[in-house]
């Protein structure tokens, strides 16, 4: 088991554009909901914190069936708050790294594994696909992938949401993660496949993408 | 951050609810334990519960209820955290002063909990029940509280930190809706408490 970072899964948001009517970490991808592919990846850390709010109950009686050894965080004032302030929950008394996954984010296992074996602060980006992106700029240093700025309005790459960072750069400043990250750029990248879900396109999207990642 | 720790006993401390385990004595275990179950989840306000509990219990000698207390199996990795921060860490309990004098002093930290009214070995009543709001006056701030049932509530609402413990049974849902957190297993609770200090 590690304990030397902790991993924050952030699942108290409404999914108000799926209209699914059950946090969407409850989503059924591959027969089973979104929250166990991650839990799946995630057998070898023992500080594992879930951030609860909309639908709290039936998430944490899906997880309990699944593990019992994590920490519940509540993000009570979920219908007025938003990612920022859920991660920011996370990661009060939590490790030096993080690492913050979002419970609406379908990752490829193997990418996930790899991510979650990084010792350094990186972020993950895919090519851009969704339908409201924030677009990442990716530039190359000493060999490396770095994004180097976040924007609205166009780009090829967007960012995933995946993200593994010291804890202390996690300021509750700004609506999204991204804000928070954006005073600490240039910031190493990794490609990551994975899909997003906040509408019902993205939903069967990644119902398609997930047949031929999870077999 | 020098925080203070404030546990329930029964149901997080102990791996079951005290009085039903007294109850069994009598045959009444059943009856009790659903009595306690419905005061745990708010149901029944606890005063009135636990003064109908104590009256259908002060029968039994204290010192048999005394030895009963004794045998409940405790959450040891808790009870080892306890020990092991005992300037910072409370029992806090609406249990009776003369029934778990003996297991709270096993322990081996300071208690806050109800008082009797007895003579010798007999027990005649309540004396006081403890309002767990009170142990914002007594414990130094700020507070940690951990619990699981309805009544505590009180003390979590005024503590700086508040934890639901799920481990021995799920906690009232009452107190899910105003809680930072909830863990279910024991080890974990006291690998978070750690982190805490």
């Amino acid at each position: 088991m590690s304990i030397s970072k902790t991993i924050v899964i952030s699942c108290a948001g409404v999914g108000s554009r799926l209209g699914f009517g059950h946090t969407k970490a409850l989503l059924k991808i591959a027969g089973k909901p979104l929250i166990i592919h991650h839990l799946e990846r995630l057998r070898q850390f023992d500080d594992v914190r879930i951030v609860v709010g909309f639908n709290a109950k039936d998430l944490m009686d899906v997880v309990l069936s699944y593990r019992k050894d994590v920490i519940f965080v509540f993000n009570h004032n979920y219908l007025t708050t938003s990612t920022l302030q859920s991660l920011n929950s996370g990661v009060a008394f939590a490790q030096e790294f993080i690492v913050s996954l979002d419970g609406d984010l379908l990752v490829a296992p193997d990418d996930l594994d790899v991510f979650l074996e990084e010792k350094k602060e990186v972020m993950g980006y895919i090519k851009a696909y969704s339908d409201e992106p924030v677009y990442t700029t990716i530039e190359k240093q000493g060999g490396k992938n770095y994004v180097t700025g976040f924007n609205r309005k166009s780009g090829n790459y967007e960012w995933t949401g995946l993200i593994q960072i010291k804890k202390n750069k996690i300021t509750n400043q700004g609506k999204y993660v991204y804000n928070a990250i954006k005073n600490h750029l240039p910031f190493r990248a990794k490609y990551i496949n994975c899909r997003e879900i906040d509408t019902p396109d993205d939903y069967k999207k990644a119902l398609a993408w997930a047949k031929n990642i999870f077999k | 951050m020098n925080y203070h720790f404030a546990f329930d006993l029964d149901g997080t401390i102990t791996k079951t609810e005290i009085l039903p385990v007294i109850a069994k004595d009598l045959g009444i275990g059943r009856k009790m334990a659903i009595l306690t179950r419905k005061t745990m989840n708010g149901e029944i306000p606890f005063d009135e519960s636990f003064t109908r509990r104590v009256d259908m219990l002060k029968k039994i000698p204290i010192s048999r209820v005394q030895q009963i207390i004794s045998t409940i199996p405790l959450n040891l990795k808790l009870v080892t955290f306890l020990r092991s921060y005992k300037n910072r860490s409370y029992i806090v309990t609406q249990n009776l002063d003369v029934w778990i004098k003996p297991l709270v002093e096993r322990i081996g930290i300071p208690y806050i909990c109800s008082h009797a009214n007895y003579e010798g070995d007999k027990l005649k009543g309540i004396r006081t029940i403890l309002r767990k709001k009170e142990i914002h006056g007594k414990i130094k701030h700020p507070v940690v509280a951990i619990g699981e049932g309805y009544n505590d509530f009180e003390m979590m609402q005024d503590a700086a930190i508040s934890i639901a413990y799920g481990g021995v049974h799920k906690p009232a849902p009452s107190l899910l809706e105003m809680v930072d957190y909830a863990i279910y297993d024991e080890k974990t609770l006291c690998q978070f408490l750690k982190q805490l200090l």
